[in-house]
């Protein structure tokens, strides 16, 4: 054991450099920014850009995709947490709420309550093609449709799903950290 | 010799006068139209009395179009044969009451209780009347699969109380959790019963995804629904889409190329391979060992992108289409054979630690078990199936695409708990990577792809076949009949986590509270996938 731990400490790190995750200039196109201020104000209310920030991820209905790839935020390979972001468990711990899915009928109230549970101030990011007005379910007699038809955006991440790197580069921008 | 011909023949010897008219012109398949009443009698000597198979699916249709009534269909598989009984029954509009299975076979219950929601008929001697995919918010007496009624009907909100299961006496408690969960996963409801420590009982509710799948697929076109199929359960993308396809191109009559049947054994093996290591991961960090979770996120992150190396898509997406593939995998031979053989060799090391850890086996050992009764009574497939002692594969019994001709081991263990469905994992997984190796070795000159395009090989209105795949959650059924047009008429979908979430409710029994995260991530099952 101390020999297979021996060659991984003298072995590549797996971690990727912010540099390298977040130079892709397509990436900005995964980014769709609809409230300004309310990111603005989010921000001055943090007091810097460098303080850190809890995230509560809803799934309102999504294929399971979009949350995988949420999930591997925190794996070695994009080790959010080096960043100060922290996946919360309960929304009243949360600065941002990172909601995936089309919202369906079962998920309306819950992610409406989730919303209110979460303290101001709070930034909304819906992730994902299918959060943005309901994707290939839109229309559904048991979808409502996209994540602002319950509750307010401040933010999109385009993709289907979208990839961590963009997941990254997203919550990042809206951070003003990069 | 047809090999459902001893099959037909003994049910019709045995209920002389109960089968009514029998259709075998979907190879591999034998649908029997049995009078109503003995629906329970012949579902029961099929999987208690005689053969002892599982009930794969259970469903409804409404083919009043057709003949004026509504049909049951209720799907069991001889064991280790690749043949499928149906039994079929039909419903006339007015008299919706059919007999229950469940008091016979509990595995029919949710079924039925789907059943009920979406067609409303009614399983009469079905303990369990509840509503199930429709919650509170859904106006009572809409039924979404019925033909009049509409993919985007509006409707109205409606309020109300589930009424769960409660269990009384001193010191009894509830534990809600959920839907909104505590980690980065799909929603639902978990209520625990508890006297101190130990579960006395775990109801599961289920469903708040439910987005109408199943109806969107009635407004589609077959190539259309293929990428429907995808989107059901975001990790199961290759398992699903393969099995509709496999549908479809029965039902056109096609045989797809061996290169693209290689290349779809490929993919399905790529997506168990990433999934079961995930899983070793999630474990690991339910068991608080958070080394092994980090290795595993590492691991599972070298085949995830060479899934996008491959495909454009970490999930595999877009690559099984009708017909066959959209592009070959075999020109990306070196990269999958480099990185299969780097991901192989961590996943030993990381293995080695993991068995070594005494903390962690203690954690996992003797800890969710699921006996093999319950599993069986259940219809539990795939790997808690195996770790329960079920000797079922679907690979290996209805050798789909080209599985006939690669060797593997289909694991199975006996105690039925965490360390089992953890181990039969584990074993998969270095499978799926010789299983790939084995494939690559194969050299073939054959088109990638087969037309299925509406000019060509035309599949005849209100036909109707499965598709069948062993995903790495366990067996993928589709059913789907076809309308005019290359239109879908019905498309039933069974992911295997829909059978497998009451097995779940029973493993945890006598365990603790804290030790369900664990027992949960080692069934790690589809909430999209259930809920449709």
């Amino acid at each position: 054991m101390q020999k297979m731990i021996l060659s991984w400490l003298k072995g590549r790190i797996a971690t990727k450099g912010l540099k390298e995750l977040v130079s892709d200039a397509k990436l900005k196109d995964c980014l769709e920014v609809v409230n300004d201020a309310s990111i603005e104000e989010f921000r001055s209310a943090l007091g810097g850009s460098r303080r850190s920030v809890h995230i509560r991820e809803v799934d309102a209905g999504s294929c399971n995709a979009c949350d995988l790839e949420i999930n591997a935020l925190n794996n070695p390979v994009y080790d959010i947490e080096r960043f100060g972001i922290h996946f919360v468990a309960s929304p009243r711990h949360a600065d941002m709420l990172l909601v995936t899915g089309p919202v369906t009928r079962n998920m309306e109230m819950a992610l409406r309550k989730t919303y209110e549970a979460t303290p101001k101030p709070r930034l909304v990011v819906a992730v994902g093609g299918c959060a943005r007005d309901g994707g290939i379910f839109k229309g559904s007699y048991a979808v409502v449709g996209g994540v602002e038809r319950v509750i307010p955006v401040d933010a999109y991440i385009r993709g289907c799903p979208p990839r961590p790197q963009e997941l990254l580069y997203g919550i990042l921008r809206i951070l003003g950290r990069i | 010799m047809d090999e459902r011909k001893p099959y037909i023949d003994e049910i019709k010897r045995e209920f002389h006068g109960d089968v009514l008219s029998e259709d075998t012109s979907t190879p591999g398949e034998a649908y029997l139209t049995i009078r109503k009443e003995s629906l329970p009698r012949i579902a029961n000597f099929l999987h208690e009395v005689r053969y002892s198979t599982p009930l794969l699916s259970m469903f409804g249709t409404d083919e009043r179009a057709l003949d004026g009534t509504y049909k049951v269909y209720t799907v069991f598989q001889i064991p280790r044969k690749p043949v499928f009984i149906i039994l079929k029954v039909h419903l006339k509009e007015g008299e919706l009451e059919f007999p229950s299975i469940t008091p016979l076979m509990y595995a029919g219950s949710p079924f039925e209780r789907e059943m009920q929601d979406m067609f409303g008929f009614i399983p009469v001697g079905n303990p369990d009347t509840r509503r199930m995919v429709l919650h509170e918010n859904f106006p009572r007496g809409i039924h979404p699969l019925r033909k009049d009624f509409g993919y985007s009907t509006t409707l109205d909100k409606a309020e109300g109380q589930y009424p769960f299961h409660t269990i009384e006496g001193e010191g009894m408690l509830e534990v809600p959790v959920g839907p909104v969960h505590a980690g980065i996963i799909e929603p639902g409801h978990f209520r625990f019963s508890v006297a101190g420590e130990p579960i006395i009982n775990l109801e599961i509710r289920l469903h708040y995804k439910h987005k109408g799948i199943e109806k969107l697929m009635e407004t589609l076109d077959f190539n259309e629904g293929c990428r429907v199929a995808e989107m059901v359960s975001g990790d199961s993308a290759v398992g699903h889409v393969t099995a509709y396809c496999q549908a479809v191109e029965k039902i056109a009559g096609i045989e797809t190329p061996m290169l693209a049947r290689y290349n779809r054994m490929i993919a399905l093996e790529l997506e168990r391979l990433y999934n079961h290591i995930a899983d070793i991961g999630s474990m690991s960090t339910d068991a608080s060992f958070l080394f092994g979770a980090a290795r595993a996120g590492i691991l599972r992150e070298e085949v995830m992108n060479l899934n996008d190396r491959l495909t454009g898509s970490r999930f595999l997406k877009g690559l099984v289409a009708p017909g066959g593939v959209t592009r070959d995998l075999f020109t990306a031979r070196d990269d999958i054979i480099s990185t299969l053989k780097e991901v192989g060799e961590g996943l030993k090391e990381l293995v080695a630690i993991l068995l070594s850890s005494a903390s962690f086996l203690d954690r996992v050992k003797t800890t969710g078990v699921l006996n093999k009764k319950t599993a069986e009574d259940l219809a539990v497939t795939g790997p808690p199936a195996r770790a329960s002692g079920i000797d079922s594969d679907m690979r290996r019994d209805v050798p789909y695409e080209a599985y006939g001709e690669v060797r593997f081991k289909v694991p199975v263990y006996k105690e039925g708990d965490v360390f089992c469905r953890l181990s039969v994992r584990i074993d998969e997984a270095f499978e799926s990577i010789s299983i790939i190796e084995q494939v690559l070795k194969k050299a073939v000159r054959d088109p990638i792809k087969t037309d299925v395009g509406a000019r060509h090989a035309v599949p005849l209105p209100y036909r109707y076949a499965l598709g069948c795949v062993e995903g790495w959650r366990g067996a993928i059924l589709y059913w789907i009949m076809t309308a005019p047009g290359d239109k879908l008429y019905r498309c039933k979908i069974k992911d295997p986590s829909f059978c497998n979430w009451p097995g779940l409710s029973y493993a945890v029994l006598g365990n603790i509270v804290p030790d369900f995260p664990l027992c949960n991530k080692s069934f790690n099952l589809s909430y999209a996938g259930n809920d449709l």
